[in-house]
């Protein structure tokens, strides 16, 4: 009954996140669309952080410089 | 009253826990109710502690779905062996969010009075979820 380590039934794949059973681990396939959410879900921090320096950016004099010129040039296309 | 019992126990996994319903302790649980889980040190005190259980498990992984894979009653007690699936989109044990799916199984003994859950015991596989979580090394394949 104590002889042999603990181990979890599933395990979540290394690629898409998804519970797999441990003994189908070899017969798994990733499913695109939960591949896709589990990298913008690993990305998050990241993005999130990116979204926060850009917008203090474009407050600044370069950043509203941008955004200016930008708008006239979509004006003027 | 066997019936009786497995149905609330089966209506608390589904409405507390898989539909985040958490009123419906009110109408399930005892004020006086005490909950036994082999992961928790403390024992959880009253309909307001199980609510606050289930808020912390569905907080952690909002698509919560626990089925039951199999329910004994017999006296004034309900077994139920269950399987828990869930995306980790929240912070669990400190475990910062994973985005990873997870699965695990436990068995609740639950003991009722008067159609009201009064007492029950939880053993679950917390160092399964902990190693699917990536918080703790998979002693078999590290």
């Amino acid at each position: 009954m104590f002889g042999s380590m603990p181990q979890p039934t599933h395990l979540p794949c290394p690629s898409c996140g998804a519970s797999v059973a441990r003994d189908s681990v070899g017969e798994h396939l990733c499913d695109e669309e939960q591949r896709s959410r589990y990298e913008r879900f690993q990305a998050r921090v990241e993005v999130d952080r990116f979204d926060a320096e850009l917008t203090t950016w474009l407050d600044t004099p370069a950043g509203r410089f941008e955004v200016f010129y930008a708008a006239h040039r979509r004006r003027a296309a | 009253m066997l019936e009786a019992n497995k149905a609330i126990a089966s209506r608390i996994i589904q409405e507390l826990f898989n539909q985040g319903r958490l009123e419906a302790a009110d109408q399930y649980v005892s004020p006086g109710f005490v909950g036994h889980d082999t992961a928790r040190p403390a024992p959880i005190i009253g309909s307001s502690g199980i609510k606050e259980y289930a808020a912390t498990y569905r907080t952690a992984f909002p698509d919560l779905e626990i089925s039951i894979s199999e329910q004994v009653a017999e006296g004034d007690r309900v077994v139920t062996r269950w399987e828990a699936r869930g995306t980790h989109e929240g912070e669990l044990f400190g475990v910062v969010p994973t985005g990873k799916q997870v699965t695990v199984t436990g068995i609740t003994i639950d003991r009722y009075a008067d159609g009201l859950l009064i007492e029950n015991w939880t053993s679950w596989d917390a160092l399964g979820l902990l190693m699917q979580l990536g918080a703790v090394p998979d002693l078999v394949t590290a």
